[in-house]
C-alpha cells in the first residue's frame, strides 16, 4: 500500500474518532497517534510501507498521520532516552539529521492542529522538545507499563468511587504515589489527565471498556502486553479486584462515600483529616529494651513515612531530600530519604516534650508539620505505662494506660514526683534517657482495692473484666488493651470473655463496614466472634455487656485498622537480618556515580554480602559487573570505599557512559537482597567518555534538538577560566593529558565533566589550585556562585585523580567566597584554626571588633551544643534571634516584600550561602542580586552566620557519609 | 459479623492458613508452621520466647497444644531456613528474623522454598502455587520445566541460593579431635561466675531418650553440655566443666561453628562426645510406606545442616517412637547412612 493510501486511511479514522469526542464537547477529547485502530499485521504492512518509502525519499509532510503513527509504534517500544537511536535502528535508510528529527515534530503538530491530538506539556516536553511528541503519542510506553500496575496496585487502599470517576484526581494521586518511581515514569505521571484515563480503562471490567476514554482496541493492546508481565497482571489484577469493589459499594451509597463517625484511642471524634493521617499508620512507637536486670534504654520505632508521600505526594521532596533531626536521639540527623525505607529504630537519649515534634526536616514545611503533629508526638503524660513482654526483653508502650493482672510492668514519668514511693508490689527501675525516671510494677493476679486506688492516682486504670484477644489469625499489630490492626486480606477472628455472669451483650461495629449484633445469655460463653473480611479503614468494636441484677452495663472497646497488606518487591529486604539504606531513597545514576547517595548495609558480622552492578541501554544489559565479599555491617564510609574501587574500574566506568540506566544488587543469600535501580538524569546534551589506549576520549551527545552549544573547559590549575573548545565535540576527540573539566552549555542545560589529569610524576599528584584573588564585588560573587554551580555538578570520571582535582576546585573557590564576604583577615583566622595555631572557640571572637558586639561571643558559647544537632530550620531561628539581639543591621528589602521576614530570609540567605553555594541563585531566585549586594555590605551578619554554619558543621566533620554528601 | 462455635473457629483458621479443615487440623505440622510463619511475618524481629508465647496466646482456645511442642516447631522453621535466628551484636540474646524468599534448586524440577515476608502474603509466584506441595515444616515445588520455574521465582523476587551454600556442613572429623578441640577451649576459659538453673545432658543416660538426658546440675562432676538461664531472655547453650555440682569453667555456644545456631553447636559436640564415650547416637532404618524408600528415624535433635541436607534429598516425615524422621528413595541409603556417621558420628542400630 503506498503512503497516501495509508494516510487516506488514517485520516479517515482519525477524523472520526475526533468528531467522536468532540460530541459532547469535554475536556477529555485529545487523541493519540497510537489509537490507529490497526491490527498488528497492519502496523507491520504500515511499517514496511514507511521503511520502502525511505529507500528512495525523505519524509513528507502530506503523509503525517502515517509519520506520527510509525513515530508513536517506535516510542511505543523505546525505553531509556535515546529515542532517535531506537528510531534509527528501527528505520533503515533514515538520515538522522536536524531537518528530519524536525518534520517528524511538524508531522505532530499537523497531527494536534487537524484532530484535535494531545500537545505535550510540562517540563520534560519543555526539555525534550521533539521526541516528547512520539513519545506522548505512544501513550504508555512497554518499559513504564510495569511501574504503572504498581503504583496501581500500592494506590487500591485509598480507591473511592469518587477517585475512580474522576480521571484527572485519578491522575494526580498516580503522580503522588510515584515519589519512588524511576524518572521517566514519574515524567509521564506529569499528565494527570492522561494517566488517569488510562488507569481508569485499565481498571475497567470488560463491561465497561466501551466508557474507556482511549479507543477500547488500543486499550486492549496495552492491557495484553502490561498482562505479558507476571508480576504486571498481579498487581494489576489485585488492583482492578479492589476496583470493582469500590465501585460497587460506591453504586449503594448515594453519596459516594460511607460516612461514619471514628474516634481516636482517647475517645475523642476525628476530624476527617485526622482520621485520614491515623489510617496511615505513622504514629512513632516507643519501647524499652533491656540493658540489665533492672536497667532499660528507650528506643523509638520510626513508621516509613511512604504512605504518607503516597497520599500527600507535595510531601515527597521534603521527606525524600531533606535530612531529618529525631528529636531527643542520639547522634546527628538521620539521612536523607532514610524514613522512606521501612521500619528504622533509634535510641532517645533525652526524653521529649509532649508538643515536640519528633521528626523535624531540614526545610521547614508548614503541612508537613502539621501532619506530623497529629500523630507524630509522644503521647501526653504525666506517667508512659509498658508492658514487659514474655520474653522479658522488650516492654511495649501500652497507650491506653490499661493494665492487666499478673503481668510485670516499667512505668515511666517526667519526675519522681509522679511515680509511688510507697506502692506495693513496685521496685527500682532505671531507663537511660534524660528527662524520665521510672519503677517496675508487678500488677498482682488478683488487684486489692487499696492497689487499685493506687493505679487510680497514676492515671493507670484496670482491665475491664472483658477480655478480648485474637484467636487462630494473628493480628498485624495487638497492644493487649484496646488497639489492634489486620490486613484486609484477613479474616479476623477475636474472642470476648468476662469474669462474671453475663446476662446479654451488644456488640457494635462502626466503620466503614458497620454491623451490630445483639446476644441474650444464651449465648455459649466465651464468645468467638468473626468480624468477616472488612474494608480498608479505621473501626471500633463497641462491646456492651449487661449482668444480672445489675442495671449499669459494663463498657468496651476495641479499636483497629485494616489495611491493604504491603507488597513485597524482592527488593529492598525487611525484618531480615540483613538490611539496607540508601540516600536519597531513589537515586539517580548520577547520585550513584559522583557519590552523593549513601548506602549503608547491616547485618550480623559472621556473615559477608555480594553484589553486582548491571548496567542497560534501551533495557538491554549491557555489562554487568559483581563485586565483594563486603563485611557487613558496612558503614556510609566503607561503602564508599569499595564503591570507589568498583567505579575505578576501566569497563565500569565505560559502561557507566554508554548506558542509560544501571541496577546495583547487594545480596545476603537467604538473609536478604537489596536492589535499586537508578535511571540517567534525562538531559538533552551529555558528555560521553571512553577511556581507551591509555587515554580519555570525549563526544558529545545531542538526544533530541540539535541546538546551539556554548563548549568551553575550565582548567584545574584556574577553576574560575574558561576556555573555548576548538575540538569537533561531536566527534570523539582525545582529551589532552592536562585534563580538565568540560562543560557544554544550551539555554537551559548544561553537562559538564572532569577528565582527570595524565600523572608522570609526583609532581602531578598535588592538586594545586592558583586561585586569583578577586575584587569585592558583585560580579567577582556571582561569577564564583556561577563557577561552583559548575564545580560542584559536574562529573568527576576515570580515577581518583578526577574527585581530587574537583575537590581541590571547589575547595578554592569556597574559599575565595569565604574571603570575598568575610574578609581577607577573617579567611586568615578560620585557616589557622583549622590547622589548630587558633582554637575554634576563639574565632567567635572575630566576628566583629566592636565593644558593643561583645556579647555576641558569650551567647554563641551558651548555644553551641544545641547548634550542632539543631535542623536547619532551628538553626536559622538561632541566628536570626543573635542577629537581631545584637546587631543593629539595616533593613534589606525588595520591591515586592519589606519587613521582619526579609530579615530572617537574609539571614536564611547567608547559611545557605555557606551550605550549599552551587544552589543558592537557584534557591534566591530574582532576590540574588540584592541580597549579594547586603552581604557585600554587612560582613559583621556573615562572619556571624559563617561562625554558627561552622559549629552546625563540627558533628559531621569525621561523617563520611554527609562528605559524600558534600562533594 | 458473626458467633462461630470453636470448630469453625478452628476450620476456619485452617483454611486461612491455606490447609483443607477436611484433612488438618492445627495440630498438624504443616498448619503449626504456617501459622509460625504468618505470625513472624507479623511480629519479627522478635525473641523465640516470644513467638512461642504469641502462637501459644492464638491457639490456647482452640486447641491444645504444649507450649514446648510450638517452641520445638519453631526450632524446626528455623531449621528448615524460613526464619533465621540471629544472635545481636555484643550481646547473648538472639532475635528471630524473616528470612528473604529464596530457593534451592535440588534436582532438575525439584526445588524447596524459604523465606517469609513481612504482611504474610505469599510471594510465590500463582501459576506455582498449585504446584507447591507442604511437606512438614518444608515447601516443596516439583516443577514441570525446571529451568522456566527457576525464572518465575527469579522474576517474583526469589533469591537463588547456591546449593553448596546452602547445605555447607562443619569438615569431616573424628569425634576425639572435634572433643579435643573444645576440651581445650574449656581450659582456657575464665571465671565461670556462679551460673544460675544449669540443666544438663547426662551422658551416662539412654541415647534413645534425648529427653530423658537432661537432669538438673546437683552434684555432678564432669564436662556437660548445658543449658544455663539469663537475666533475661532464653537459656543460653554451653560447654561447662562441673565438680560437685559447682561450674568450674564454661564456655557459651556458638563457638567454633559460628555460621549456625548455639543449638546445632552443641547437639554437635553432644555427638561426639556419645561417640568418644562409646555410646554413640544411633539411628534406625526401616522400609518406607512408598515403595522404594526408607525412613530413618533419629532419636536425638540434629543441627540444622544436617536437617537441610536431608530435606534436600528427602523430606521430613512424622516421628514413629523416635525424634525425628525423615524418608529417602532407596537409593540414597548408602550415602546417607555415611553422612551421618561421618559427620554426625551416629551408627546404625
Amino acid at each position: 500500500m503506498t503512503l497516501n493510501v495509508w494516510q487516506e486511511r488514517l485520516d479517515s479514522h482519525f477524523a472520526q474518532v475526533h468528531e467522536q469526542r468532540r460530541t459532547p464537547v469535554t475536556t477529555h477529547s485529545a487523541l493519540y497517534a497510537l489509537e490507529h485502530g490497526l491490527s498488528a499485521d497492519e502496523v507491520d504492512q504500515l511499517k514496511a510501507d514507511v521503511l520502502d518509502w525511505v529507500k528512495n525519499s525523505g519524509p513528507s509532510r502530506r503523509h503525517f498521520s502515517v509519520w506520527a503513527v510509525y513515530s508513536a509504534e517506535v516510542g511505543y517500544q523505546y525505553s531509556g532516552e535515546e529515542y532517535w537511536a531506537t528510531f534509527g535502528a528501527l528505520t533503515p535508510n533514515w538520515q538522522d539529521c536536524n531537518s528530519n528529527r524536525d518534520h517528524i515534530r511538524d508531522c505532530f503538530r499537523e497531527f494536534h492542529r487537524k484532530y484535535g491530538a494531545a500537545k505535550p506539556y510540562g517540563p520534560w516536553a519543555d526539555h525534550f522538545r521533539i521526541i516528547c511528541w512520539p513519545i506522548t503519542h505512544a501513550i504508555l510506553p512497554q518499559d513504564l507499563q510495569r511501574e504503572l500496575a504498581y503504583v496501581l496496585y500500592e494506590l487500591r487502599g485509598s480507591f473511592t468511587p469518587a477517585l475512580l470517576r474522576d480521571s484527572e484526581l485519578l491522575g494526580r494521586r498516580i503522580e503522588d504515589a510515584s515519589w519512588n518511581s524511576r524518572a521517566r515514569f514519574r515524567q509521564f505521571a506529569e499528565h494527570h489527565l492522561l494517566v488517569g484515563q488510562i488507569a481508569t480503562a485499565l481498571l475497567l471490567t470488560e463491561d465497561d471498556k466501551d466508557k474507556a476514554l482511549i479507543l477500547p482496541t488500543t486499550l486492549n493492546r496495552i492491557a495484553r502486553d502490561l498482562d505479558k508481565n507476571q508480576r504486571s497482571r498481579e498487581w494489576l489484577g489485585d488492583a482492578r479486584k479492589r476496583a470493582n469493589q469500590v465501585r460497587i459499594r460506591g453504586l449503594s451509597h448515594t453519596t459516594g462515600e460511607s460516612q461514619f463517625e471514628a474516634v481516636s484511642a482517647t475517645g475523642a471524634v476525628l476530624s476527617p483529616r485526622h482520621r485520614e493521617v491515623l489510617e496511615l499508620g505513622i504514629e512513632p512507637d516507643v519501647f524499652l529494651e533491656r540493658t540489665g536486670p533492672d536497667s532499660w534504654s528507650t528506643r523509638l520505632h520510626l513508621p516509613s513515612l511512604a504512605p504518607l508521600v503516597q497520599r500527600f505526594p507535595r510531601l515527597r521532596d521534603v521527606i525524600a531530600n531533606q535530612r531529618c533531626v529525631v528529636t531527643g536521639a542520639k547522634g546527628g540527623p538521620l539521612p536523607r530519604g532514610y524514613l522512606l525505607y521501612g521500619t528504622q529504630t533509634v535510641t532517645l537519649s533525652r526524653w521529649p516534650s509532649s508538643d515536640e515534634v519528633l521528626l523535624k526536616f531540614d526545610n521547614f514545611d508548614s503541612e508537613l508539620a502539621y501532619l506530623l503533629t497529629m500523630e507524630c508526638l509522644l503521647r501526653p503524660g504525666p506517667t508512659w505505662l509498658f508492658k514487659i513482654g514474655p520474653d522479658g526483653a522488650t516492654a511495649t508502650h501500652i497507650k491506653t494506660g490499661i493494665v492487666q493482672p499478673g503481668t510485670d510492668y516499667i512505668l515511666t514519668a517526667r519526675s519522681g514526683t509522679h511515680l509511688p514511693h510507697s506502692t506495693l508490689n513496685s521496685s527500682g527501675a532505671t531507663v537511660d534517657c534524660e528527662g524520665i525516671c521510672a519503677i517496675r510494677l508487678t500488677v498482682p493476679d488478683v488487684i486489692t482495692k487499696i492497689f487499685q486506688e493506687q493505679l487510680n492516682n497514676l492515671s493507670i486504670s484496670t482491665s475491664s473484666e472483658i477480655r478480648v484477644a485474637p484467636v487462630g489469625v494473628p493480628a498485624r499489630n495487638w497492644d493487649d488493651s484496646g488497639t489492634a490492626e489486620w490486613l484486609s486480606t484477613d479474616t479476623p477472628l477475636i474472642r470476648i470473655s468476662a469474669t462474671f455472669e453475663i446476662e446479654g451483650i451488644i456488640l457494635n461495629l462502626v466503620g466503614p463496614t458497620s454491623n451490630k449484633l445483639e446476644l441474650n445469655r444464651s449465648t455459649p460463653w466465651p464468645l468467638l466472634v468473626n468480624l468477616e473480611r472488612l474494608d480498608p479503614g479505621v473501626y471500633n468494636l463497641h462491646v456492651l455487656v449487661s449482668r444480672p441484677q445489675n442495671p449499669a452495663p459494663t463498657f468496651g472497646r476495641l479499636q483497629f485498622t485494616i489495611r491493604e497488606p504491603k507488597r513485597w518487591t524482592g527488593s529492598f529486604p525487611t525484618a531480615t537480618p540483613f538490611s539496607a539504606n540508601i540516600s536519597p531513597a531513589a537515586p539517580t545514576m548520577e547520585d550513584l556515580w559522583e557519590e552523593k547517595a549513601a548506602v549503608e548495609l547491616s547485618g550480623p558480622p559472621d556473615r559477608k554480602a555480594e553484589g553486582s552492578l548491571a548496567f542497560y541501554r534501551n533495557s538491554k544489559n549491557i555489562y554487568e559487573h559483581s563485586f565483594g565479599p563486603l563485611d557487613l555491617p558496612c558503614s556510609p564510609g566503607h561503602w564508599l570505599e569499595h564503591w570507589q574501587a568498583i567505579t575505578a574500574n576501566k569497563s565500569v566506568e565505560n559502561a557507566y557512559d554508554a548506558s542509560s540506566e544501571c541496577e546495583l544488587t547487594i545480596s545476603c543469600e537467604e538473609l536478604g537482597t537489596f536492589r535499586v535501580r537508578a535511571i540517567r538524569d534525562p538531559k538533552p546534551v551529555r558528555w560521553v567518555v571512553k577511556q581507551k589506549n591509555s587515554g580519555y576520549f570525549l563526544k558529545l551527545e545531542l538526544l533530541d534538538e540539535q541546538v546551539q552549544l556554548a563548549l568551553g573547559r575550565y582548567s584545574f590549575r584556574s577553576p574560575v577560566e574558561f576556555a573555548q573548545l576548538r575540538e569537533n565535540a561531536f566527534c570523539e576527540f582525545r582529551v589532552s593529558e592536562d585534563g580538565g573539566l568540560f562543560a557544554a552549555t544550551a539555554d537551559q542545560f548544561r553537562d559538564a565533566v572532569i577528565i582527570p589529569p595524565a600523572i608522570h610524576s609526583f609532581k602531578w599528584l598535588a592538586a594545586e589550585v592558583k586561585m586569583p584573588q578577586m575584587p569585592r564585588s558583585e560580579g567577582s560573587l556571582g561569577e564564583i556562585v556561577s563557577a561552583l554551580e559548575i564545580w560542584c555538578r559536574a562529573r568527576a570520571v576515570g580515577s581518583q585523580f578526577a574527585v581530587d582535582r574537583k575537590s581541590a576546585a571547589i575547595k578554592a573557590l569556597e574559599s575565595e567566597l569565604v574571603r570575598l564576604v568575610c574578609g581577607d583577615e577573617w579567611l586568615r583566622h578560620e585557616e589557622s584554626s583549622r590547622n589548630s595555631s587558633l582554637a575554634f572557640s576563639d574565632l567567635k571572637n572575630f566576628i566583629s571588633a566592636s565593644l558593643k558586639h561583645s556579647s555576641l561571643s558569650r551567647d554563641i558559647s551558651i548555644k553551641q551544643e544545641s547548634l550542632r544537632s539543631s535542623s536547619v530550620e532551628e538553626l536559622i531561628d538561632s541566628l536570626d534571634w543573635l542577629a537581631r539581639s545584637h546587631l543593629d543591621l539595616p533593613v534589606f528589602s525588595t520591591a515586592r516584600d519589606h519587613g521582619v521576614s526579609r530579615q530572617k530570609w537574609l539571614t536564611e540567605f547567608v547559611y545557605r550561602l555557606f551550605l550549599s553555594p552551587q544552589h543558592i541563585r537557584k534557591w534566591a531566585s530574582n532576590d540574588f542580586v540584592p541580597a549579594v549586594g547586603y552581604v557585600l555590605k554587612n560582613s559583621v551578619l556573615v562572619r556571624l552566620v559563617r561562625v554558627v554554619y561552622l559549629i552546625s558543621q563540627m558533628p559531621q566533620l569525621n561523617d563520611v557519609q554527609c562528605k559524600a554528601a558534600t562533594i | 459479623m458473626k458467633i462461630i462455635s470453636t470448630a469453625e473457629a478452628t476450620s476456619l483458621t485452617v483454611a486461612t492458613l491455606g490447609f483443607d479443615p477436611s484433612y488438618a487440623d492445627l495440630q498438624t505440622p504443616e498448619a503449626l508452621a504456617a501459622l509460625i510463619r504468618k505470625v513472624a511475618a507479623c511480629y519479627c524481629p522478635c525473641t523465640a520466647e516470644s513467638l512461642t508465647a504469641t502462637v501459644n496466646g492464638l491457639l490456647a482456645p482452640l486447641t491444645v497444644t504444649e507450649r514446648e511442642v510450638v517452641r520445638d516447631a519453631i526450632d524446626q522453621v528455623v531449621a528448615y531456613g524460613d526464619l533465621a535466628e540471629i544472635r545481636e551484636t555484643g550481646s547473648a540474646k538472639s532475635l528471630i528474623y524473616l528470612a528473604s524468599p529464596s530457593f534451592v534448586r535440588t534436582a532438575d524440577r525439584r526445588f524447596l522454598l524459604f523465606g517469609v515476608v513481612p504482611d504474610g502474603e505469599d510471594p510465590t509466584p500463582p501459576e506455582l502455587r498449585s504446584v507447591v506441595e507442604f511437606v512438614m515444616y518444608s515447601r516443596r515445588l516439583q516443577a514441570g520445566d525446571g529451568d522456566s520455574t527457576e525464572q518465575a521465582l527469579l522474576e517474583a523476587g526469589f533469591a537463588r541460593l547456591k546449593p553448596e551454600s546452602w547445605l555447607k556442613c562443619p569438615p569431616t572429623i573424628p569425634a576425639r579431635y572435634f572433643v579435643s578441640k573444645y576440651d581445650e577451649a574449656l581450659l582456657n576459659a575464665g571465671n565461670p561466675g556462679t551460673p544460675e538453673d544449669v540443666t544438663l545432658i547426662e551422658p551416662s543416660r539412654p541415647v534413645q531418650y534425648y529427653s530423658g538426658r537432661w537432669a538438673k546440675l546437683k552434684r555432678q562432676t564432669g564436662r556437660f553440655v548445658a543449658r544455663r538461664s539469663q537475666a533475661f531472655g532464653a537459656p543460653l547453650w554451653s560447654y561447662l566443666e562441673a565438680k560437685e555440682g559447682v561450674v568450674t569453667r564454661l564456655l557459651d555456644f556458638p563457638f567454633n561453628e559460628n555460621h549456625w545456631r548455639a543449638c546445632d553447636e552443641a547437639w554437635h559436640l553432644q555427638q561426639a562426645r556419645d561417640s568418644v564415650a562409646g555410646q554413640p547416637q544411633r539411628f534406625r532404618i526401616r522400609p518406607g510406606v512408598q515403595k522404594n524408600t526408607f525412613v530413618m528415624d533419629i532419636f536425638s535433635p540434629i543441627p540444622a545442616w544436617a536437617t537441610r541436607r536431608w530435606e534436600s534429598v528427602g523430606a521430613r516425615t512424622l516421628a514413629s517412637s523416635s525424634l525425628i524422621s525423615f524418608v529417602f528413595p532407596v537409593e540414597q541409603l548408602d550415602s546417607e547412612c555415611e553422612f551421618a556417621n561421618q559427620r554426625m558420628w551416629l551408627e546404625r542400630g
